[in-house]
């Protein structure tokens, strides 16, 4: 009776292995035949790259698409980042005939652009270039972090879309410009200038 | 004596006059009667927008039968760089639900992706679609089996427009089978969000009761190409209706949800307005 019993367990295992095989055989032929068509399927990337700031200084960060299967008609991007480390201070130089931003909560900044008369845009195109002032510690870092997305000239989303977000560090501030220690160098510097010449001369 | 016959005439078009009266009026009653007795569908709210619940009641159907409902949404899109696309984000599909696709003044069999949970290319050959194109309509047909599980799906049809075309229609079915209950009434529940803001109809056929229809007339302040969803390129719409770019015209576009800035007509402000609105620097839309 044990035995039937353990014959059973032993058929039923048996049974579900090769039922997880064929799902799984299944499954990968689908991702496999149904990739080179996907492949097809309009994507888009839009990126937004690494910022470094010095403390207390200013840098520029572009968001750019940078891969559209199709053209770009329009643009809908929110852009979020800790404020205790950088402060956005502008937003400028946006491909789009049209372009509109708002912070409307620190930290979380929206932007949308569209194409008017013009036509719709093809890659590279440049969202906007945006411009952050360091007010963390050095060291300090934040993620910038991308959602959104993008239309095609026929205003349908890319359905298929990689947001790729970066990251803003502070770095050590450039320091403030020491005049008396610029004039004591230019002094050194004249000093051994003279010392050297009246040494040559009296060589 | 002249005003004898002049009495008698004027009484006998009385008569007539009461007499039409009288058999139009039962003529209407009889037609009322009758149209109370047909199978009756409503739909409430009777007012809504993309996103809300609607329940659809049917009534007067016979009892327990099977009943068809069909729901058609057509839309008018743009023919851009040569290709037509229509796209429905996130709408609810019940399960055992039948789909039907139609894209018109298109070269050939149009490319379908379908997502739930991921993308998945569509094509003629697809297990449980058939693609069919007619060359004389110029137009490619899709159907589906019966979807045996719910839930939402997004899908986007790329089509080659022909020619010349400015813009190109697709016609979206949705067939469910449904049961009436034993007083031949029934209510079914559906999610309106990602139907596009077109021409929405909905048929409830019996097995033996005549057809009853009712048209729903969805509207989304600021969805100006009429996709179900307010974003960019609504605003980029706005703007080429303005200029007057081919293909975005009043089948294309919606200009009552253009019209968004409080001034009459719709005009680049309002794409402008909009696209204020869409970053949060206005309040409402108007």
């Amino acid at each position: 009776m044990s035995y039937t019993r353990r014959e059973e367990e032993v058929k039923m295992r048996s049974r579900i292995v090769a039922g997880s095989l064929v799902l799984a055989i299944t499954l990968i032929s689908l991702i496999v035949l149904t990739m080179p068509a996907l492949a097809d399927m309009p994507h888009s990337s839009i990126i937004i790259g690494d910022l470094s700031v010095p403390q207390g200084g200013t840098a520029t960060v572009s968001i750019t698409i940078t891969e559209a299967t199709n053209n770009i008609s329009s643009v809908d991007l929110e852009l979020t980042y800790d404020t205790a480390v950088v402060v956005l201070m502008n937003v400028t130089n946006s491909d789009f005939d049209n372009f509109f931003w708002n912070e409307p909560t620190p930290g979380q900044v929206k932007m949308l652009g569209f194409q008017g008369a013009s036509a719709s845009l093809t890659v590279p195109v440049k969202v906007a270039d945006l411009t952050f002032q360091g007010v963390g510690g050095a060291g300090a870092n934040t993620s910038l972090t991308l959602e959104g997305r993008s239309y095609m000239g026929t205003g349908s989303p890319y359905g298929n879309i990689t947001l790729s977000s970066g990251s803003g560090y502070i770095v050590e501030g450039v320091p403030v410009f020491n005049t008396v220690g610029m004039i004591a160098l230019v002094g050194l510097f004249a000093f051994v200038l003279m010392v050297t010449a009246r040494r040559k001369k009296d060589e | 004596m002249a005003e004898k016959k002049k009495g008698i005439v004027k009484a006998d078009l009385t008569r007539a006059c009461i007499h039409t009266a009288l058999i139009a009026f039962v003529i209407i009653c009889t037609a009322s009667l009758a149209l109370a007795n047909g199978p009756s569908i409503t739909v409430t709210p009777s007012n809504f927008t993309p996103g809300d619940l609607v329940t659809l009641n049917g009534t007067e159907f016979k009892a327990n039968e099977n009943i068809t409902l069909t729901t058609t949404v057509t839309c008018w899109k743009p023919v851009v760089d040569g290709q037509c696309e229509c796209d429905m984000e996130d709408f609810e599909i019940l399960p055992g639900v039948r789909f039907d696709l139609s894209v018109r003044e298109v070269k050939d069999h149009v490319s379908v992706y379908i997502k739930k949970g991921i993308w998945l290319p569509i094509g003629p050959g697809t297990p449980g679609f058939t693609f069919v194109y007619n060359a004389a309509t110029k137009t490619s047909n899709v159907s589906s089996v019966k979807i045996p599980t719910g839930g939402r799906y997004s899908i986007d049809v790329i089509g080659d427009a022909v020619d010349g075309a400015k813009n190109c229609t697709m016609t979206t079915t949705a067939t469910l089978i449904i049961q009436a209950d034993g007083s031949g009434a029934f209510s079914q529940v559906f999610d309106t969000t990602g139907i596009p803001i077109c021409c929405m109809r909905v048929t409830a056929t019996g097995e033996t009761s005549d057809p009853c229809t009712v048209d729903l007339q969805l509207c989304l302040k600021g969805d100006a190409s009429k996709d179900g969803h307010v974003n960019a390129y609504d605003c980029c719409c706005i703007a080429r209706y303005c200029c007057e770019i081919p293909g975005y015209d009043n089948c294309t576009i919606c200009c009552t949800s253009a019209d968004v800035d409080g001034t009459s007509g719709v005009t680049g402000d309002d794409a402008r307005y909009l696209a204020r609105y869409l970053v949060g620097l206005e309040d409402e839309l108007h």
